[in-house]
Formats: C-alpha cells, structure tokens, sequence
C-alpha cells in the first residue's frame, strides 16, 4: 500500500493504494464513481474513459500511483449542478443514448476532442471516436451528437 | 392504413433515462453496492473435450480470503436447458451447472469466492484439475458423419427440421434455370459492452436473490426452481438496466454458479463479472451455419421455388439452437411467393463454443443464403435483382404456404419499390463500374428480408401489465418488460400517456422484477413492443374506460356523454375534471382504487419486412471494402418512436456490417479460439459509419400498438446480403463465405482473373 493524493472532479482525495490498482479500480471500487463503466478491462472499447489533464485516456490501464498532480475528470464531475454540460446535453436531444453503457467513456471523449478542435469535420470526430465502442447505435447519431455539442459550445464562447 | 401520429406516437423521443445515463447515474449491475460482498470467478476448461478425472481444490481453499470453491460434486444432478422459456417448454436439457465432463473450451470446470477478485484469480490458479481428453469435432457436416467423436453418446445429431410446400425437387429437376449457392456464416460475439455478470445470494430458508441484466427474468425464475428444486415464490430477480445484450443476456449463465458459492459461503451475496474473454467464449454466440441453396426459375423471372438445406453448429448445449433453426425454417417460407419451397435444416452438436440467440434469431442467416440466391439467378436470367424481387415478393395479407397463419401487411414490395426510388437504383446502374486507374470496382446491392413479432402460434405469448392511478394524477404502471436497452420502457411510457393523453414523464414504471411485476414471457423474439406495447395499450385503454365510467358517476351524466379533451372527462354544461378528480373521488366516494391489469396473449405474428440497398468501392489492390452509400427502407407499421428506431435501426447496419466483412469468433485446430478479445476481434467502429440513411413506408399494423411493430431484429436481416450483394456486384464474384475479409476478395479477384 502507498499513500497518494489524486486530484478528481476538482476535489483531492488522499487515498492507499496497491501497487498494481488502476485507476477505474479506485475510481468504482474506493471511491464508488460508477459513472466510469468497466467494459473490457484492455483499453479496447473506451467505456472507462476519463480526463487526465483534458486528455481522454483508459482509466483500466493507468496505474493510480502514477497520477498524483493530475487533473482528472469523470462523468461526475461533468455537469454544471444541476444543468447538463452541452455535450451532456446534445448526446440527449440527438438519440445518441440507447443502452447508456458507452455514454459516459462517449461523453469524455467528446469533451477532448472539443477542447483541442471547437469545429472538427465528420471524419474528425470519427477519428476521435475510434477507441470508444458502441454495439447499439451504429455510431450515428452520436457523431451528430458531437456535431450538435459543437455547435452550442461555439455559440456559447461567442456569447 | 395510414400509420398513426398523435402526441406521444410517433413521436421522436429520447429514452426516458437519457439524462441517468449522461451523467453516469443510471445503477447497472455492476454499480450496485452489496455489504459483505465477495467476488466469484469461474475456471474454465482449456480443453474442448474431456473427462474431468480429478480436481484437487485444497490449495485453493486454503488460501486466505477464498470462501468458497464449488465443483461438479456441489452442483445439482439435475439437467437443465438454459432458455427454457416457460413451465412447461419441452426443449432438451443437457447441461448441468457444472459437469464432469467438460465440452468445449470455456466451459466451466469450477469457480471460486474471495474477498477479493485479486484473491478469487490467484485461487483459480491453484485448483489442480487433472483430464482424460475424449476425441472432438468442431464441424457440424463432419459431426454428422458415422465414425465422427460424439459429443453425447446417442449421436450428435440434435434436431432435424424439414418443411415444404409443393415440389421442389421436380421444379428444380425440369427447371430452364437453376442456381446453387453456399453461404457461410461465422460465430459472432454480441459484444453489448456491458460483459455479463451477475450478483446473487442464497439467503436463509433458501431465499435466493439475484441481480443482473437479464431478458428474461421470469424465465430464469422458472429455471433456477427447476434446477434448485425449489418454488418460484423462493426466487427473486432483481432485473438492472441492461447495457446491452443483443440476444446474449437471455436465459441461464452465471446465476446458478453464484448462487452455489454463496450458500456455501454461509449466505454472503457473490458477484461474478465476466472479462471480455470470457464473455466471449463462455457464454454463446450466434451460430455458424453452413447453408446450400438451389433456386429454380423462368426466363421471365417467375421464381418456381428454392430449397435451403443448412447445418448449424450448436456447440455442446442445446440452448435455443433449436429454435433458431424453427424460426430459419418459419420465415424462410414468408418472404417470396413461389409455389415450390422446402427447408431442411440440420442443428448438430459439436465441441466448438455454444450457439445461441443472437439478434435475429436465425433470419440473418437464413435470408443471407437466399438473398445472395437471388442475386444469382436474376443474374442467370440477366433481370434487375430489384425487378426479379418485385415480381416475386409476397403481397399484403398473403398466407404463410406452411399454415402458421397471415403475413400480415407484409409492405416488402412497398419497401422495396420505394427503396429503389429513394436510393437511385437505375441511375446508378448507369454509374461506372471501375475506377479510370482500373484500381477501384464500384457495385450496388439490394436485398429483403423480414423477422416476426413475438412467438405466436407456436407458443403462448403473454405479458402481464398494470395500471394504478395515484390520486394526483400520477400513473403507476407495472410490467415484468424489460428494455434491452434500446427504448421499450421509453414506448410503454409513450402508449400510456398518449392513451391517457398525459405527459409520459407522469408514467413512473417497474421493470423486470419478479417480486414487483407482474408475468412476463422475457425480451426476446422481437415481441417487447408487439406483444408488451399491445399489452400495455390494453391496459391503458382499459384505464381510459374506467376513468369514463368514475367521470359519469360524478358528472351524473350517461357514460357515452363523457368527453376526454386534452386529458380532462367533462360533459355538456359541466366543468371538466382531471383525472386527479376522478382518482380521489373513486377514492372517497366509491371506495376503491383506480387499477386495471390484463393478461395479454398476441395471438398473431405479423412481419416486420425491409428493403436495404448499398454501394459499396473496393480496393482491388487492398480488398478493402468502403461502404459509400446505405439505405435501409422498413416496414415497422406505424414509427412509435422515429428517433430510437432510426437509432436501432443505424446500429443493426453497423452490426450486420461487422458480420459481413470482419466479425467471427476462430477456433484452432483444437476448438482454442484465435481471438477473444477486443484487440484481435474487431468491433464495427465509429470510422466504420458510412453514409446511411433510414425511411419508413407509410403502414399501420392492426395487432400491435397504434399499429407498430418490431425492428430491432428485421432491421439486421438484409444488412449482410445487401453488402456481399454489392460486393459480389462490383467484383462479378459470388463470395457468400462470411466474413468476406480482404483476403478473401483478394482471392476471388486472383480466381477470377
């Protein structure tokens, strides 16, 4: 066990560690953040997807003693209170929430993307969508998810 | 019959969770929180076939943490078949919860509960089990052979199913035309990203609970008493939201494991999580098939008949393999109208992993074979494949030749037709077929296909559902439904406020609990909204009279003198009152609460037809596949729910686009599959998409809810043909061995050239 601090939804949690604990271990099994979904446990299909420094990486394959003064974000600490954050918001109004199970690994990965590019083409955000697995919507419709988040953050900045 | 629009109906609507689901709240399986809770892992056999001679557990439980380690000696003698679906369903039982013997690989030899799952692994590793391997066959033609390995001593032969209408074999004997085809199709993994787990206990008094995402939850109420020997009324599935299943969530897997390591650890709730592995490989898939075609026609395009002869590959355990087959056979004979037919299918036992439901049931297969048939002999003739469909197809109100009644609406020529219009069929024939540099080939495919609604007549169809109302207004509605995770609890909402004409966020639901909800037959078969949404419309609309009648006894007026605006009762020369009104005062003053319940039986099984069409260019130096356009054209009766039918419908597309070119489980040479995991089994990806569009004909199915009916498995049964079809445009091949993989083309072009 190893005594670290982890910096999580803008919160420090000072946390004993094992060696070999991921980070979506902590994340569901400590500190019970459920939002962030175990799906393959291999980096393969993005359900556990968090922000580490406004980068989306696979919390089943980071070690959580190597984060310490990391800012990380999770699902939960999406929202503004009690209002959907846009892309929450979008991934809604466009159908893009069937099973719900990806949604949360869906929307962290959006949020990357839409802070490195405000404006990102189809094939943009298809690429940026790539190591995030749906099997119920064919991706559709949360492509124009992306596309409609997009949209309200730019009218957003412009306000 | 026009479909139906109202304020609710057809409306698009997101599911009712959305915003659960956005922010990470919704509570699926794994989320709950348990105290005293220990982790279970099953140990699975490495081999495909064998007596298991000896195992040795001691070291295991010996290790600090393990509370329990179970075997074939602790499990029940009794067998079982994993989706029996009711009491009485006469399926074969042939699998015990675990066995000494061991049957494919991944099997389950035993399992263990720990403290922890870091401790539950490490004990799995010192369970020493030491097997007397038995020969295997991983083959469902060479299992059938006589000096073939048995999977179980009286043969491997597990069922065999013909049907017929007229005389196939003398049309195909005096035939002008005949075309024969083969058509392969590979294990695939359902791939909910969700793996499969489950939390149970054995309480005291045998009180077992379980927890899970689970189709079927009444069904495994039945199973669990069958296994366990106890009642019903022991049994309680607490069913979660499901993240995703696709057929693979249905039924018997883990609950009878955790159940066994909880009794014997004293009571205490045991969860089992399946990694991405073992939800692969030790669960089921859907079947390999193997299937020949032969097609007789006319010059003029008149189809005579054709006969589908197919061996699935059941794996050791029956499950639904039979079925499959049934259901294979039962569409096959409702899609065209030729006077000479016959399926003769074969479902064999085999060591390779188990078949199961998948996502059509059976249809995808079926019609891949046919479809890619069809192409061949409008070939053969040289006749548009749209055209040579169109002469062919079924009509509206057709009977099925083999007797299971009316087809239904049946729009398939409506789809088809329209289809053609909408995606330009004629005009892209014009299109050029190569690219200038000779690299790129160019082709388009169309293909129909259908899947039914619910499982009538060949077995009761039946859904329990409830209203109460509250005495603000409020609706309480109670079924045993559960939502696959692609909007039936956002529908069943949707038909009772639009009944009611109330906002469905008034509509507070249960789901899948056999404690809380009533009966329910379980979410498979394509029946949640025919069957389940009829269910609940009944009983909304039996609501709707009982809220006349309580407003005629306040009004004092006749009860066909009461007028429903706007969700209020009121009568000439009276103020209107709401159904809060009503509530209390059938409260207060009649002395009774508002609820209405109905056993609801669908009796009939209408189609659900489609027309795809795709374009596709292929790389003839790669054999690399871009799908450049997609159009899939439905008949789903009225759209109840465009928005989440759209939705179903693009995810069919990209899932039956992962089984026409890269999707399926291999197993080496010794039944070890090659790729179980996300790295080397490819999953449809978001760069995967190509453009796609989805419309509907204009239709009202009478039998389902505001005339809708089902998609979610007719919307996968023409993606596979409608793509291989374009491919084998393109390229003048007829590849039909799935997936078609660049390899493949590659070596089809080498053939051909």
């Amino acid at each position: 066990m190893k005594e670290i601090t982890l910096h999580i939804n803008g919160m420090d949690y000072q946390l004993q560690v094992e060696e070999r604990w991921t980070l979506l271990h902590v994340l569901r099994e400590v500190l019970h953040l459920t939002g962030t979904k175990y799906g393959c446990g291999t980096a393969d299909c993005g359900a556990c997807k968090v922000l580490v420094d406004g980068k989306a990486e696979n919390s089943c394959v980071l070690l959580a003693r190597n984060l310490e003064g990391k800012e990380i974000l999770t699902i939960e600490g999406v929202s503004r209170g009690e209002q959907l954050h846009p892309v929450q918001q979008a991934f809604v109004d466009a159908g893009a929430i069937q099973c719900g199970f990806c949604t949360p690994g869906m929307v962290m990965t959006t949020l990357a993307l839409l802070g490195q590019n405000p404006d990102p083409s189809r094939a943009e955000i298809a690429a940026a969508l790539e190591g995030n697995l749906c099997r119920c919507t064919g991706y559709e419709k949360i492509v124009e998810a992306v596309e409609l988040a997009a949209s309200l953050l730019r009218e957003e900045a412009a306000r | 019959m026009k479909r139906y629009v109202g304020t609710c109906i057809g409306q698009p609507t997101p599911v009712a969770d959305a915003i659960q689901k956005v922010t990470g709240e919704t509570l699926y399986t794994d989320d709950l929180s348990f105290s005293r809770l220990l982790w279970g892992k099953v140990l699975h056999s490495p081999v495909a076939h064998a007596r298991i001679k000896s195992i040795d557990t001691s070291r295991a439980e010996a290790l600090p943490g393990v509370q329990a380690v179970i075997t074939h000696l602790d499990a029940p003698a009794v067998r079982f078949n994993r989706i029996m679906r009711w009491a009485g369903d006469p399926l074969p039982a042939t699998e015990r919860v675990l066995d000494d013997t061991v049957r494919h690989v991944g099997d389950e030899v035993a399992a263990v509960a720990a403290e922890t799952e870091a401790i539950a692994q490490q004990a799995l590793k010192l369970i020493q089990v030491e097997y007397e391997p038995l020969p295997a066959v991983f083959d469902p033609e060479e299992a059938l052979k006589p000096d073939a390995p048995l999977v179980y001593p009286e043969g491997n032969l597990l069922k065999e199913q013909v049907a017929s209408c007229g005389d196939i074999a003398a049309a195909l004997a005096h035939a002008p035309v005949v075309v024969e085809n083969t058509t392969a199709t590979s294990m695939i993994h359902h791939g909910a990203i969700e793996p499969h787990i489950c939390v149970a206990r054995w309480g005291r008094g045998d009180e077992l609970e379980v927890w899970e995402p689970q189709q079927g939850v009444h069904r495994v109420q039945i199973m669990l008493g069958k296994i366990f020997g106890l009642p019903y009324s022991k049994i309680h599935l607490h069913g979660s939201i499901i993240g995703g299943t696709f057929g693979g969530k249905d039924g018997i897997l883990l609950e009878p494991l955790a159940l066994l390591l909880s009794r014997k650890a004293g009571g205490r709730p045991v969860k089992i999580r399946y990694n991405r592995t073992e939800s692969m490989v030790s669960t089921y898939t859907r079947h390999a098939m193997r299937l020949y075609g032969a097609m007789a026609v006319d010059w003029d395009g008149t189809m005579q008949g054709f006969s589908i002869t197919s061996y699935q590959n059941a794996g050791p355990y029956c499950g639904g393999s039979i079925n499959v087959q049934a259901a294979m056979c039962g569409k096959m004979f409702k899609l065209y109208r030729a006077p000479n037919m016959r399926f003769h299918g074969r479902a064999v036992y085999t060591n390779s992993l188990v078949g199961g439901a998948m996502r059509g049931f059976g249809s995808p297969k079926v019609f891949t074979a046919l479809e890619l048939l069809m192409n061949k002999a409008a070939k053969a003739i040289q006749m548009d494949p749209v055209a040579f469909r169109a002469k062919n197809l079924v009509a509206p109100g057709d009977q099925d030749p083999t007797g299971s009644g009316s087809l239904g609406s049946a729009q398939v020529r409506a789809c088809l037709l329209q289809g053609a219009e909408r995606f330009g069929w004629q005009e892209r024939q014009k299109n050029p077929k190569c690219s200038e540099d000779g690299r790129y080939r160019y082709g388009c495919g169309v293909a129909v296909g259908l899947h039914g609604n619910g499982v009538a007549p060949f077995a009761p169809d039946i859904t329990v559902a409830e209203l109460m109302l509250h005495e603000d207004g409020t609706i309480l509605l109670r079924t045993g439904l559960t939502d696959h995770g692609a909007g039936t609890y956002t529908l069943i909402k949707q038909i009772v406020a639009e009944t009611l004409q109330m906002p469905m966020e008034q509509v507070v639901l249960t789901h899948s609990d056999t404690d809380s909800c009533p009966y329910d037959m379980g979410a498979g078969a394509s029946r949640n909204t025919w069957s389940g949404g009829a269910a609940v419309e009944t009983a909304a609309r039996q609501m709707e009279q009982a809220l006349r009648t309580t407003a005629a006894d306040l009004l004092n007026c006749p009860v066909d003198q009461v007028i429903l605006e706007d969700g209020r009762y009121r009568t000439e020369g009276k103020d209107a009152v709401t159904r809060a009104d009503l509530a209390l005062f059938a409260y207060e003053v009649q002395k009774r609460k508002l609820i209405e319940t109905v056993s609801y039986c669908s009796d009939t099984n209408a189609g659900s037809y489609g027309a795809h069409f795709a374009a596709v260019r292929v790389d003839t130096q790669t054999g690399a596949v871009q799908v450049q356009d997609y159009l899939a054209m439905c008949d789903v009766g009225t759209p109840l729910n465009p928005l989440l039918l759209e939705g179903q419908i693009q995810g069919a597309i990209l899932m039956g686009l992962g089984m026409a070119f890269f999707e399926g489980i291999q197993l080496d040479a010794q039944g070890k599959p090659r790729n179980a995991n996300f790295k080397r089994y490819r999953l449809p990806r978001a760069s995967d998409l190509p453009r796609l569009e989805v419309a509907f004909v204009d239709n009202y199915e009478a039998g389902g809810p505001y005339g809708g009916k089902s998609i979610g498995e007719a919307s996968i049964v023409p993606v596979v043909p409608a793509l291989v079809g374009a491919v084998n445009d393109a390229l003048g091949t007829e590849l039909g061995d799935l997936p078609v993989t660049p390899e493949k083309i590659l070596a089809a072009l080498r053939e051909s050239s």
